[in-house]
């Protein structure tokens, strides 16, 4: 029986792994016809030296890198789309299986379509890439433009692939976890958000806010920026596999502390992966009452937004702290951005808690955040 | 056998089901009361779609929320999971998928029926999206069917076609239970009624013993007479009404408790009246609220 709920969970299924493909080959040979010609030069002191550029063949990483993290979060409501009705939930936990298993199935079938899709784009840009690759010459001088055939080091390209495929993976496990909280869609979308840039910046506001509060007196050097990295976002993975593993492993002298935290960033972000499929795997599925109901089944995840608003508040606060970087309206604003943040804030919850009045721990949370904020930015505008 | 033991379901401050105990054999049983006396609740906690925060829900003896209990439960909502798109064979489609279901007696139903087959089930009628689902249900090879306001909405003649196909389903060894705020749609339907009120059971019995603890008679007395003065005579005034002169009224009790009021107030006249089913299952949720109600203010 469960043969069967599989194979036909697949046929309903698969339209979506044909739609992921297409988007994301699409992205592969886009990315592919406008990188694997070029050929770059360094400038040594005294003329123009070629260099092995590896980025020439995986440059087309990132941007599926990129598109395969914005398709898992597509995929991760999809999956968990059947618990956000009340008929669905109907149909769905009175089958003949633990609505665990229903779960399970899903979000494997998910995962599989996710990279099979992927894969699928990887291949043809690949196949796309070779043919672009044996059909230029060694050397060609043309128009007075020399055309050089690019330096492959395959491993790289296939270790680049490999580690997108698996990073990209593990994003959405971590979107299935956080989608997998709600019941509603809307909810489901805020946790998406929220969850996000809760866990990219968890970690990492803290850090840079007390880094550039010792920055502005002189005591930190120029690499503030590198405890961005460690965090439960996509951030270390991408920088990973873009250019981080390229010096990690070719340019060792340039390569420092940089590559050595996006390894221990991707470390954490595929901890946390595997972290969020053990939860779907093995954490029971709520009662079906849930349905279709706005707010959070419990407190912990009532935490989320507010917990959001908080790293979100501090990292303005930082920006605010940093002159060098007054690249955002709010840390030029700061006060503009405090009126901008409590406003969305409150909206966002409103449109969480479907009511413009506020229950007493989204008050208190609410003021405690907003406060807290304003606090630090005052203390970032007098530093 | 569906056995029910001691079940409580809150909903916040709520308790939809509380502490119902019930069992549900052979047969067809109408599952009665008003909105919101947790029919629906009940029949999720059943199918195993809600878990019981307190009491269990065992069916054949095992637990609802068992993957093998809920092989032999099929659950059909008052707004069933219509696909998007679907046509009667896409619907089949989807719940086959999820459900053993025997598919030649679907097509059977289906026909006799009369439903277009080549039209969005989206797109049908409140009736014959009834019909479609119903006809689902009856053929799901489950051997508990709960139908949740089975005939809500639908004019005579489809609830006689479904009637028809329900007793046929009951014969060939289903328990089939309904839950309806209808009484008039189960009439000649269901072989046992169960009364649903504030989340408990507030009386149960078959088809013949439900209602033989009420009497209704009436009278024309010479002086004026009140629900009170009948009740000083011992009996339990259920319903008291008066139409001009006449006096209908209904007491727990039988023909002798007749024969008493005769007694006590010489009546112009007075009968005896018979009760149909739709007004017995109505005293009785009458019943059941006056007794929820002192029950509350001997509290």
């Amino acid at each position: 029986m469960l043969k069967h709920y599989i194979s036909w969970q697949i046929r309903k299924w698969w339209p979506m792994l044909l739609i992921f493909s297409i988007i994301l080959t699409v992205t592969a040979l886009y990315t592919n016809a406008f990188t694997t010609m070029a050929v770059r030069y360094y400038d040594n002191g005294s003329e123009y030296v070629p260099y092995y550029s590896f980025g020439s063949t995986t440059s087309n990483m990132p941007s599926l890198f990129i598109v395969g993290l914005v398709l898992s979060l597509v995929m991760s409501l999809f999956v968990f789309s059947y618990r956000t009705r009340r008929q669905s939930v109907d149909v769905f936990y009175q089958a003949a299986y633990a609505p665990t298993t229903i779960k399970r199935v899903r979000l494997l079938i998910g995962l599989a379509i996710l990279l099979l899709s992927m894969l699928i784009a990887f291949l043809l840009g690949t196949t796309v890439f070779l043919l672009r690759y044996v059909s230029t010459p060694a050397e060609e001088i043309k128009n007075n433009i020399k055309f050089v055939r690019i330096s492959v080091h395959w491993g790289m390209y296939f270790l680049s692939f490999f580690l997108t495929f698996i990073f990209v993976g593990l994003h959405y496990l971590i979107n299935c976890f956080l989608v997998s909280l709600g019941d509603y869609t809307f909810d489901q979308i805020c946790l998406l958000i929220f969850g996000n840039i809760f866990l990219a910046l968890c970690f990492t506001s803290p850090v840079i806010y007390f880094d550039a509060a010792l920055m502005k007196h002189g005591v930190l050097n120029d690499y503030m920026w590198y405890p961005a990295l460690y965090s439960l976002g996509p951030v270390g993975p991408v920088a990973l596999v873009t250019t981080t593993m390229e010096q990690a492993i070719f340019q060792r002298d340039v390569a420092g502390d940089f590559a050595v935290n996006a390894v221990v960033s991707s470390s954490i972000y595929a901890l946390g992966g595997i972290g969020a499929l053990a939860f779907n795997l093995f954490v029971p599925d709520p009662s079906g009452e849930h349905a279709d109901q706005a707010g959070a089944r419990n407190q912990a995840v009532a935490m989320i937004p507010h917990g959001a608003a908080a790293v979100l508040g501090m990292l303005m606060a930082a920006l605010g702290l940093i002159n060098d970087v007054s690249v955002l309206a709010l840390s030029i604003l700061p006060i503009f951005g405090f009126i901008l943040f409590s406003v969305v804030y409150y909206a966002l919850l409103a449109l969480w808690r479907h009511s413009f009045r506020m229950k007493k721990f989204d008050l208190i949370c609410y003021v405690s955040v907003v406060g807290g904020t304003l606090v630090m930015l005052t203390f970032a505008m007098a530093l | 056998m569906i056995e029910i033991k001691s079940l409580v379901k809150c909903f916040g401050p709520t308790r939809a089901v509380d502490g119902l105990t019930a069992s549900f054999s052979n047969g067809i049983i109408g599952l009665v009361g008003q909105n919101g006396a947790g029919k629906s609740t009940l029949l999720r906690l059943i199918a195993g779609v809600y878990h019981p925060d307190e009491g269990e829900v065992l069916v054949d003896g095992i637990p609802a929320n068992d993957a093998a209990a809920k092989a032999k439960v099929f659950f059909l909502s008052d707004d069933p999971y219509t696909p998007k798109g679907a046509d009667v064979e896409g619907t089949l489609d989807f719940y086959l998928g999820l459900f053993d279901i025997d598919v030649d007696n679907y097509h059977r139903i289906i026909k006799a029926f009369g439903l277009p087959t080549k039209r969005a089930v989206a797109t049908f009628s409140k009736g014959m999206k009834r019909q479609v689902f119903i006809a689902l249900a009856l053929a799901m090879k489950a051997e508990h069917l709960l139908l949740d306001e089975a005939f809500d909405g639908l004019d005579p003649l489809i609830i006689d076609a479904i009637k028809s196909e329900i007793i046929s389903a009951a014969e060939h060894g289903k328990t089939v239970v309904i839950s309806s705020h209808n009484i008039f749609a189960l009439q000649r339907l269901v072989d046992r009624f169960v009364i649903v009120s504030k989340g408990h059971v507030a009386r149960e019995g078959n088809n013949e013993d439900i209602g033989t603890e009420f009497v209704k008679f009436q009278a024309v007395f010479s002086s004026p007479i009140n629900e009170e003065n009948i009740a000083s005579l011992g009996f339990r005034v259920i319903s008291f009404r008066k139409v001009g002169s006449v006096h209908h009224v209904v007491l727990l009790g039988n023909n002798e408790s007749i024969e008493a009021v005769q007694k006590a107030f010489n009546p112009v006249f007075i009968e005896h009246v018979p009760l149909d089913p739709q007004e017995i299952v109505a005293l009785e949720m009458m019943l059941a609220k006056k007794d929820q109600k002192g029950g509350e203010e001997d509290a």
